[in-house]
């Protein structure tokens, strides 16, 4: 049975219809055009589709929709600030932390859960915030790189 | 996912009364492994039963006499996270830091943890096994390098759980609640391993509900630890793991409790490598016997050998580092 209910996305409150079965991942993107967080393995292994709800970073995959009713979700395209790229997103690009980019708002979002929370991590506390992101580009240094220098940049 | 009923439970009678009401209902907490048994058509269930609206069911505190009572919706995270737990059973964080992946750890529950399904690559892929009704266990005979070397029935999957070896070394126990009563169980007799005339995982019935997960205290002095070995570094299940909890006055061993995991359906007691430990002083030589003793008995299939001399190693690394640790 359908039901009406409302998402907080980015600060923006969004009234939608959904189906019990439908995840947080489907609504996002196919019903509220929040196209920047990624579908990938559907099932929970790759962290593409990484959003942080009440700060802390989790699956939209595995999370149904109307549960995150009256939460406080943040996608990707919450952190910029009009023109201005959030200092993560800038580090990923500096440090070329990007290649073909599917896996990206994935890792900026367990980034900024991370930063949000300590912002001056040490190399092996950013490699288990990442632990559950999935890149087959990059070989993870320069992502590592970007987080380091973005929590740096922060203080 | 097929379309189902998604019900928010206002209280614990409730949820239990929706479970009686609705033979084809389940309970959604983390949803991590509920969630992708639906995707992949390993669970249907027509109403999802949500226990996250509850009040109350995600504590943690001690009573009266000290014993950890977790709620069972208590996240990985925030248990791993808690100063208590820091301090008093360190074996729970450790266990959980090598969990899944930090996302996961966010969403998933204490009780969904313990009560999650076996992992086998037949039997999560589109195989007629054993545990979907087939005649007979696939992995026996064929990809058994994931499989259980100890105390399969008629099916070698293993239970994956990180999270229950360091429950069952602390001695703890489950409460469980269903309309008429409320019993305590012990996470010993808890898991059950799938038979034809009894398909189940755990001893949970399915108009039951686990309410709270109790800790004993553990005695002055007491260590633990949880070593896991992966086939990467991170986000990977058990190939085989240890929680071992140590208990001692002067240099003799009181009580020790070994529990591997990733190698039998159900979290897998050493008994017999504790009692050769147990009143003894653990000389190098004997904690050698120690691990000889925990993989007596075990049953590799074709390709899972490796597990034994696994799990032989975590016992001997395991030990020799709480009787390190505790002399300085």
């Amino acid at each position: 049975m359908k039901r009406i209910i409302e998402l907080n996305v980015n600060g923006v409150v969004h009234e939608v219809v959904v189906e019990p079965q439908r995840t947080l991942l489907e609504v996002l993107r196919e019903t509220l055009g929040y196209t920047g967080t990624k579908k990938a393995c559907d099932s929970g292994d790759c962290g593409a589709c990484t959003v942080i709800i009440d700060g802390r970073a989790v699956l939209s995959c595995l999370t149904l929709a109307v549960e995150a009713q009256g939460k406080n979700i943040e996608t990707i395209e919450g952190m910029a600030t009009g023109d201005r790229l959030h200092p993560i997103q800038q580090a990923f690009l500096d440090k070329g932390a990007i290649q073909c980019g599917y896996c990206t708002p994935g890792l900026v979002l367990s980034a900024k859960a991370l930063l949000d929370e300590n912002p001056k991590p040490s190399r092996e506390e950013v490699k288990k915030a990442i632990g559950g992101n999935l890149c087959r580009c990059t070989g993870y240094v320069k992502i590592l790189d970007a987080i380091e220098a973005a929590g740096e940049q922060a203080n | 996912m097929r379309p189902f009923e998604h019900v928010d439970a206002t209280s614990v009678s409730d949820a239990i009364a929706l479970l009686k009401a609705e033979p084809d209902g389940t309970i959604i907490a983390g949803g991590t492994d509920l969630l992708d048994l639906m995707k992949d058509g390993l669970a249907s269930p027509r109403v999802l039963i949500n226990v996250k609206t509850i009040d109350g069911l995600d504590r943690i505190e001690a009573d009266a006499a000290g014993h950890l009572i977790i709620g069972p919706i208590t996240t990985l995270a925030r248990l791993a996270e808690d100063a208590r737990v820091r301090q008093d059973f360190l074996l729970l964080s450790e266990a959980i830091s090598v969990t899944a992946s930090p996302q996961l750890r966010n969403m998933a529950t204490v009780a969904g943890n313990v009560c999650q399904r076996p992992r086998c690559w037949y039997y999560r892929g589109t195989f007629d096994c054993f545990l979907k009704g087939g005649n007979s266990c696939l992995a026996v005979g064929g990809r058994s390098r994931d499989s259980g070397i100890f105390g399969a029935a008629e099916c070698a999957a293993v239970n994956p759980s990180d999270l229950a070896p360091a429950l069952l070394a602390l001695g703890a126990s489950v409460v469980i609640e269903n309309a008429k009563r409320r019993r305590e169980v012990p996470l010993e007799s808890f898991f059950t391993a799938p038979q034809k005339d009894r398909p189940g995982f755990t001893v949970l019935g399915r108009d039951e509900m686990i309410v709270e997960v109790k800790v004993p205290k553990q005695p002055v002095g007491s260590r633990g630890i949880y070593l896991k070995a992966m086939e990467r570094k991170t986000w990977s299940f058990a190939q085989a793991s240890a929680a071992i909890q140590l208990s001692r006055a002067e240099a003799r061993v009181t009580d020790v409790r070994i529990i591997l995991g990733g190698v039998a359906p159900v979290p897998w007691r050493a008994s017999a490598a504790e009692d050769v430990l147990r009143g003894k002083v653990p000389t190098g030589e004997l904690i050698e016997r120690v691990a000889a003793t925990a993989t007596d008995g075990a049953h590799p299939l074709g390709q899972n050998g490796y597990k034994v001399k696994l799990a032989k190693a975590l016992v001997k690394r395991g030990l020799a580092m709480l009787v390190d640790n505790s002399r300085s």
